[in-house]
């Protein structure tokens, strides 16, 4: 089987109200890119929420090079979790984490 | 730097608060509906509010009629898509910057009129702001109008702008975030990075020197005055 390459993404969530948690965020994303893009693409998506500070709203995405801007699309566009507003912030993309960090 | 066009909040006492979250996305500036009496005003650490007015006429006289009043003391003038005489009006003047598509009216884009507004400079608007309220079929619509206007436009090289039309903070995007949306609406990457930030900023920046009281027309300024005698 071919190896994906894989990126990862450095982002900030602002948020309107009380800290989001990790399963929400991951659950509200994945569930943004089965809807704009449907089932293929999500499954293929390889996504993986790493990281993620609840306090500080920053955190780590995995996913595969072809999905990346799938993913941010979808994160993007999404307006609240679990009723609080939000904003999704992409910083930076890297193929490794250490390169993230830079 | 980059600008957001279409802050629609409600009140402008909220100003504070849209500057706030701006700043946090690294925006430089964004135009507001509602802002009294000048077209634009510094806040604190160079945050940068532009006035912007919608113009709701039913027919052009009453579009011209109100454009007259307001030109002068707005940076940014916008006319929804409604019937085809007021949109292909709109297009044409080069006092109007945008057309803004209205989701709730389900008017699309017409390659005539994306023709006529290229001519003239005026760019078209599209709001995210139901694209982050809506999900599925309801999304899917608004999708299919705003993807099927953004190609009419960039055919028939109109420029595309794009805008949170937030009524609150939290509805406003960075402009990598917006970048991605555009991505998503049909645009390739360089032209959504311009849709986000080049294309806002060469409006303002077109409006600004318009306001400066030399300003005559394009290309024509009155440098010095000489006196009468």
């Amino acid at each position: 089987m071919k190896k994906v390459r894989k990126r990862y993404l450095l982002f900030k969530l602002h948020r309107d109200g009380s800290p989001i948690e990790e399963k929400h965020l991951s659950l509200t994303i994945w569930k943004s890119l089965l809807s704009l893009y449907g089932e293929i693409q999500a499954s293929d998506s390889k996504l993986y929420l790493i990281d993620f500070d609840e306090s500080l709203g920053e955190g780590i995405l995995q996913c595969s090079l072809p999905s990346l801007q799938q993913v941010i699309a979808a994160a993007a566009v999404i307006g609240s979790i679990s009723g609080i507003s939000v904003s999704f912030e992409p910083k930076r993309t890297s193929g490794t984490i250490k390169g993230l960090k830079r | 730097m980059s600008v957001d066009l279409g802050v629609l909040a409600s009140d402008a006492t909220e100003i504070d608060s849209f500057s706030a979250m701006a700043s946090k996305l690294g925006l430089t500036g964004f135009a507001i509906v509602g802002l009294p009496n000048e077209p634009f005003k510094t806040l604190a650490e160079g945050m940068m509010v532009y006035s912007r007015v919608i113009l709701h006429g039913k027919s052009i006289n009453s579009v011209r009629k109100q454009i007259d009043q307001i030109r002068r003391k707005s940076m940014i003038v916008s006319v929804p898509l409604k019937s085809i005489e007021v949109t292909n009006w709109a297009a044409e003047d080069k006092r109007i910057d945008l057309l803004t598509i209205d989701p709730s009216l389900e008017n699309r884009l017409r390659d005539t009129t994306a023709r006529l507004a290229s001519i003239s400079n005026t760019s078209l608007e599209i709001q995210i702001a139901p694209l982050l309220k809506l999900s599925g079929l309801n999304r899917s619509k608004i999708l299919k109008l705003y993807r099927e206007s953004v190609t009419t436009a960039m055919d028939a090289g109109m420029d595309v702008v794009l805008t949170s039309g937030a009524i609150h903070p939290m509805g406003l995007r960075s402009s990598v975030a917006m970048a991605h949306i555009g991505i998503l609406l049909g645009m390739d990457r360089s032209y959504a990075d311009r849709a986000a930030s080049d294309f806002p900023k060469s409006i303002i920046e077109r409006n600004m020197k318009k306001l400066q009281p030399g300003f005559v027309n394009s290309g024509v300024e009155i440098i010095h005055k000489g006196e009468e005698q």
